[in-house]
């Protein structure tokens, strides 16, 4: 039933993906909010998080021509459209203009905003006129590979991001708080505050300065609304990838179920275990397994204790001892449960000491040192070290070494591969680790799992290989349609 | 046995005698070991460098003291690269440090106290220039925490001082105002950061790790996810001689060049008798 | 119960991990708010983890006290250290300045407890704080002294395993040698000469294998995850399949 209700969420999330995403699309190639409304520019720049305001009719006068000659000599933009900035959470806007032919360093576009028609003005954002960070072309996941998009900007006004001022933070008991220098503490006064609704409307202005200072409005004043998108088509290639590998693993797991006799190629280590189990029986010896140096969140640690379930089942069917130190302490209680229930599986409940799995210390190399000490001291006749390690792996492992115990490591940590391929009779190299729940239990269902990841690698490897040859040959389209964010 | 077969199956605690002479007679004479800088390095010094005036970087201290001969002359080395700006050039640059691991906070209240002891509180004045958040438990979630609203994260410092009083704070609400990122890992936590920090949040990052560790980082610095990358006590090293610091890294780098060299040639001689007792027809 | 142990835990994982599936792909607010919301549980429910740790280590060892196992000495030094580390930590507060002479130690003591206290203007002496003191002289000493076993242990593996038996070990014995010697910072022409073949070793050769098995990693962990959520894999919970 999981399994039907999976499929019909996935349907249902890939339909919504493109749902959401044609209005951005139709944003995006300009169709967005209505251009060009309202009242005419005036005044002069100011810096961020101070209002700017027009200047008395004098002075206006006087500035208009000192700006008219100092920035005779910049073409403008044939056109400047806004409109909403795609696949983001609804919070900005974007500008969209060709590349004007007289750009150089010397110039600078900026951008103020306001939520109303007259002002006043904050400035929002601002970009050398030559930078390629402005460029449509810069960001081709959101704008795509057209040629336009090298002679076309997109400067991105995010509206929370614009400051128009500050106020004393008060405390809580509504008197304003002094920092450690004995100043009065200030707090930022956002454009979009708690009381802006997603949809609101801003306006926009964009300028053209020089190094003076000296500013001409670019196009009228413009007006839009944000808009929030709820998927990101930018992802929609990462999306479809991931679908489609969960499919195919679930399609294999289904047949697995069918078609129970798998193949599944020989790992020596884990066709090991057993010989060690029996080993330290017979010896009448402890079995000594670690988790790994990492936490239970990491997937090589669930890795790890997957195994420590099969493993422990075989140990509790031998009757003999197993001892697993733990760094973690939740760790250390999924091991014990993982134990108890691997131990009830075999019918030997009683035999289950709880004890025996037990929380060491977190700190590295005084976890080190407790399992070297217990290595020596208990002369266990097998060692298994299966998860992530670090450098502690080599002390570990030679320590084993030296009490003649028979050692199989499994790790997705390659600086620590060397190290244990050098002192352990058998590693288990990367994916093998993430193999080795479903090597020892063989079960369809994890069988058909692996069988789904070989195809997923299969599809990596194709790739590579066509892609490679298609650069190669200057033709970029596989390259273009797997860029994601 | 012949003299060969028995240097072949050598007991290893000549070795580790051979190990021993190799890091002690360094210590007693001191010779000069000339530092390469690599690009590697040169990529988290160049982007310090080029900082903004008045930006703030983040500083993870995520390692034990363990692996502090290699990463803490490292933290040194940064930090005193960070406030000779300050003092030479007015940079203003401000640092904000943080350790994902329980044992890095001691760690990194030596390194601060150090700097207060060498640039004076005039210009490395807590609180001001810089901050300590001291060991935020969590792991990725601290970075994502991070990266939404720093202050309810961490409500206070280190030392129980509220973020919000403290007036480097004043305008940084979240690490995504952070200019540059310099993850200094005995661990993992590279993936970490890069993974929940530096890509959704974007800002860059460098980072310094454990030799033994550096030569899996190569593909994030080949991809450009990182901006450079320190490993070992060689990057530490590197990274005085470019910021001229007078460090630990590199009359350190006596005792591990001298090692390298003998094992080497030890290697070598070894393999060359191998192949000899080989063509002999002996095991 | 069955409900609880087995049926919750498994619906909890596949909404949880789902939900955070769709996240990734979406940009809106309350996707973020969302990721938030996660990770703030994460941070609480690791914070109480180390609560669970300490209980587990102080039972193991009240345990081999209590049966006086061989070695139990080594369980007194455990709660010796476990508790003066803790009394350090929660009783003093900072680094202090004080007067020895003038404050005495009574008054030192308080000085180190009272947060804030403001520092003598005579005969100015830093005390530092007992848990920095232990941390330093301590922790740091004896983690040193573990990490630094590791060069003893590198040298003879590398002694051990860098024989040229076959074809595949002639070819990383080689590479070893030729990564080492560019990095070995005794003459300047070994530098000049060997420290641009280390480098194209390590970013060509060695970047690209790690690639290749960092896919298959890669892979393999998306795929366990998928067995995890969907809860066909089910060890994790113990109590068997």
């Amino acid at each position: 039933m999981i399994k039907h209700t999976t499929v019909l969420i996935l349907v249902l999330a890939a339909v919504l993906a493109l749902a959401t995403s044609v209005p951005a699309q139709q944003g995006a190639k300009g169709g967005g909010p209505p251009a060009a409304k309202a009242p005419p520019a005036a005044g002069s720049a100011q810096t961020a998080g101070r209002a700017h305001t027009p200047a008395p009719a004098d002075a206006a006068a006087q500035e208009s021509a000192k700006t008219k000659a100092a920035l005779d000599s910049f073409i403008m933009p044939a056109t400047v459209e806004l409109i909403d900035y795609p696949n983001d959470d609804g919070r900005s806007l974007a500008l969209k203009f060709p590349k004007s032919p007289s750009e150089s360093p010397n110039f600078t576009y900026v951008v103020y905003v306001s939520k109303s028609a007259g002002g006043p003005w904050y400035r929002a954002t601002g970009a050398a006129s030559t930078s390629g960070k402005i460029l449509m072309s810069a960001n081709p996941a959101d704008f795509g590979w057209a040629e336009e998009t090298s002679e076309t900007h997109i400067i991105q006004v995010e509206l929370a991001k614009v400051k128009i001022g500050e106020e004393a933070f008060k405390g809580r008991d509504g008197m304003p708080q002094k920092n450690l220098e004995g100043e009065p503490i200030k707090k930022d006064l956002m454009l979009w505050d708690k009381s802006t609704r997603p949809g609101s409307t801003f306006y926009v202005r964009l300028i053209v300065t020089n190094k003076s200072g000296i500013e001409r409005q670019v196009g009228p004043v413009l007006s839009g609304a944000p808009v929030e998108q709820w998927a990101d088509p930018a992802k929609a290639n990462n999306f479809i990838f991931s679908v489609l590998f969960c499919v195919v693993v679930l399609i294999f797991i289904a047949y697995a179920r069918r078609n129970p006799n798998l193949f599944i190629r020989k790992i020596p280590g884990l066709s090991a275990v057993e010989e060690a189990v029996g080993r330290a029986t017979e010896m009448g010896k402890p079995i000594l397994y670690l988790n790994g140096m990492d936490p239970i969140g990491s997937l090589n640690t669930l890795a790890s204790i997957n195994i420590l379930g099969r493993v422990s089942r075989k140990v509790a069917e031998y009757d003999s001892k197993l001892i697993v130190p733990c760094r973690d302490p939740i760790v250390m209680t999924v091991s014990q449960e993982v134990v108890r229930g691997a131990y009830a599986d075999a019918g030997r409940p009683d035999a289950y000491r709880e004890d025996n799995i037990w929380y060491v210390t977190m700190e590295q190399f005084a976890y080190t040192a407790a399992v070297n000490g217990i290595m020596l001291r208990e002369r266990p006749a097998a060692n298994f070290f299966f998860g992530g390690y670090y450098a502690e792996s080599l002390l570990l492992t030679e320590t084993g070494a030296s009490t003649g115990a028979i050692q199989i490591s499994g790790t997705d940590a390659l600086t620590q591969l060397p190290f244990f391929i050098t002192t352990c009779d058998y590693t288990l190299i990367g994916e093998e680790l993430y193999a080795a729940s479903a090597y020892l239990a063989r079960e369809p269902r994890l069988l058909g799992s692996l069988r789904g990841q070989d195809i997923g690698k299969m599809f990596i490897l194709v790739v590579v290989v066509v892609g490679t040859v298609l650069a190669s040959l200057g033709k970029v389209w596989l390259d273009h349609m797997l860029v994601t964010k | 046995m012949t003299f060969t077969q028995k240097l072949l199956k050598l007991d290893r605690r000549w070795i580790y005698l051979m190990v021993a002479i190799c890091i002690i007679v360094p210590v007693i004479v001191t010779f000069r070991v000339p530092i390469q800088v690599t690009p590697e390095t040169k990529g988290v010094y160049d982007k310090i460098e080029s900082l903004p005036k008045d930006s703030t970087i983040l500083l993870s201290l995520d390692y034990d003291p363990s692996s502090m001969p290699e990463l803490y002359p490292m933290t040194l080395a940064i930090l005193d690269h960070i406030f000779t700006l300050n003092r030479d050039k007015g940079r203003g640059l401000k640092v904000v440090a943080v350790t994902l691991w329980p044992t890095g906070p001691g760690l990194g209240v030596s390194a601060f106290a150090a700097m207060e002891d060498k640039f004076g509180t005039n210009l490395v004045k807590r609180g001001r220039d810089y901050a300590f958040l001291g060991y935020i438990p969590g792991g990725y979630a601290v970075v994502i925490g991070l990266g939404q609203d720093l202050k309810r994260i961490s409500p206070t410092d280190y030392w129980g001082t509220p973020t919000s009083q403290e007036p480097i704070f004043e305008h940084l609400n979240s690490i995504r105002d952070v200019a540059y990122m310099v993850e200094l890992a005995a661990g993992a936590t590279v993936e970490t950061w890069i993974t929940y920090g530096s890509k959704p949040y974007g800002f860059p990052m460098g980072a310094g790790v454990t030799a033994v560790s550096a030569a899996g980082y190569y593909p994030y610095y080949n991809s450009k996810q990182i901006t450079g990358l320190m490993g070992g006590l060689k990057g530490a090293a590197e990274y005085e001689k470019l910021a001229n610091v007078q460090g630990n890294a590199v009359p350190g780098m006596r005792a591990q060049a001298l090692l390298h060299f003998v094992l080497v040639i030890v290697v070598i001689v070894v393999n060359v008798l191998f192949i000899v007792e080989r063509s002999k027809g002996g095991k | 119960m069955t409900f609880w142990k087995k049926k919750f835990p498994i619906a909890l994982a596949f909404i949880c991990g789902v939900v955070m599936f769709f996240r990734f792909f979406s940009p809106s607010h309350l996707a973020d708010q969302t990721l938030t919301e996660f990770s703030d549980w994460d941070i609480i429910i690791s914070a109480v983890a180390s609560f669970l740790g300490i209980f587990s280590l102080l039972h193991n060892h009240y345990t081999k006290l209590r049966r006086k196992v061989p070695g139990w000495g080594y369980s007194i030094v455990v709660y010796v250290g476990f508790t003066v580390m803790a009394l350090a930590g929660f009783l003093f507060k900072v680094d202090t300045k004080a007067n020895l002479y003038k404050d005495g130690l009574v008054g030192v003591f308080m000085r180190m407890t009272l947060h804030g206290s403001p520092p003598p203007t005579e005969g100015v002496t830093t005390i530092v704080n007992p848990f920095n003191w232990i941390f330093m002289n301590f922790m740091v000493s004896l983690g040193a002294t573990m990490f630094a076993l590791l060069a003893f242990y590198i040298a003879s593996a590398a002694f051990r395993a860098f024989r040229a038996k076959t074809r595949e070990a002639t070819v990383l014995l080689i590479a070893a040698l030729l990564v080492m010697v560019g990095r070995v910072p005794l003459w300047d022409f070994l530098n000049t000469a060997f420290s641009p073949v280390s480098s194209w070793i390590m970013n060509n050769p060695n970047m690209a294998a790690q690639r290749g098995i960092i896919f298959g990693i890669v892979l393999s962990q998306i795929a366990l995850s998928l067995r995890i959520i969907f809860g066909i894999e089910r060890t994790y919970m113990g109590g068997g399949d």
